[in-house]
């Protein structure tokens, strides 16, 4: 019966513009530091030519490269984010009357970063 | 969406008597609206006036002024007196108690470890020289530094909706920094110093995220954000 006195009963707000931004910017962040395990992994494989050639072989399939485009979905973000969060701490960025609209200028911003860099990457999958 | 006399709203209201229920739950109320422009709090005391005198909740100036009725209405927080029924464009009201604090009972909190974070960062003026004749004047351009710091009601909606306050139990929390920055910049103000110290710390201005629920919540239009953005740069200016 006393299981719940003095717990904190719920923790949940509205999902806001700034909230998911966040949201977003952890999830990269735990991406990237997968990745780079998985990254250092594989270079400490490359122990010999042959290894090399192999490991290279199978980093060659379109598969990859696609996974690549995902690697920079996921940088991209974290980094114009984090941009976009060193702006609220020291330029501003986050007065009241255009806080959640500062955040749709960065996606947008995001976007064409994105894109403009993956085009590229897509024509030579 | 208008509401006219006579039209019902519900309130799904959160109940809990710890001393009497196993969890929590909702009940439902029908709330009439007797005039036009009602607020929250005046179903809520409707409720609790004329159906069940068993609800739990604090209140007591009734204009946005005292801080005592923070609520989560709707998903948001906000003090239940500013907030008009209307405004939520809706049917139905559900009214939580506001999030991550502890429960005392019903929609009532147990807001000890907000104000002790709250005296933590020392709220009020410190003086180290000697006060002169008369009292400390402020020209109108420095008392102008303190809009939009000094009008914080204490009502813990912004600390509530912070996920950083739930999740780290030693972060002062949207609240306690505002008020920090609020004799920070404080001209007449001389243990700023001290202050800043104080929330220059991994539990202080440094665990901020900006996800800027704060400003999202807070029913007086401040911005914490902002503050603590003012409190780092400040930190940061007098280091370097």
């Amino acid at each position: 019966m006393d299981w719940y006195r003095g717990r904190p009963h719920h923790i949940q707000y509205k999902w806001h513009e700034g909230f998911v931004a966040w949201l977003l910017h952890r999830i990269t962040g735990l991406l990237l530091i997968l990745y780079l395990f998985l990254h250092e992994w594989v270079i400490a494989t490359l122990q010999n030519p042959t290894s090399f050639t192999k490991a290279m072989a199978t980093l060659e399939n379109p598969l990859f490269k696609l996974l690549e485009i995902g690697l920079w979905l996921v940088a991209s973000y974290h980094a114009i984010n984090g941009l976009r969060v060193v702006l609220v701490n020291f330029a501003g960025a986050a007065e009241r009357d255009n806080y959640q609209g500062n955040v749709w200028i960065f996606w947008v911003i995001f976007a064409i970063v994105f894109v403009a860099g993956a085009i590229p990457m897509l024509l030579h999958l | 969406m208008a509401l006219n006399v006579g039209d019902k709203v519900i309130f799904k209201v959160f109940r809990y008597d710890p001393d009497k229920d196993k969890a929590p739950y909702y009940k439902d109320y029908e709330v009439t609206i007797t005039r036009k422009g009602m607020m929250v709090l005046d179903g809520l005391n409707q409720i609790k006036w004329e159906q069940d005198p068993s609800l739990s909740y604090r209140r007591s100036c009734r204009e946005g002024v005292c801080g005592s009725d923070g609520l989560n209405i709707n998903g948001m927080n906000t003090v239940s007196c500013m907030s008009h029924i209307e405004d939520y464009n809706s049917d139905v009201l559900v009214i939580k108690p506001l999030p991550g604090f502890p429960i005392v009972k019903d929609l009532v909190c147990d807001f000890d470890d907000f104000f002790n974070k709250y005296y933590a960062v020392k709220p009020y003026l410190i003086e180290k020289t000697p006060p002169p004749a008369r009292e400390r004047l402020q020209s109108v351009e420095d008392r102008a530094k303190l809009d939009g710091l000094y009008e914080c009601i204490l009502c813990g909606c912004c600390s509530s909706a912070c996920p950083s306050y739930w999740a780290d139990p030693d972060y002062l929390g949207p609240s306690a920094l505002i008020n920090a920055a609020r004799f920070v910049f404080d001209t007449r103000d001389e243990g700023s110093d001290e202050r800043l110290d104080l929330v220059n710390n991994i539990h202080a201005v440094w665990r901020c995220h900006t996800i800027l629920n704060c400003i999202h919540a807070c029913p007086k239009e401040l911005n914490p954000t902002k503050a603590i953005g003012m409190l780092q740069k400040e930190i940061l200016k007098r280091k370097f």
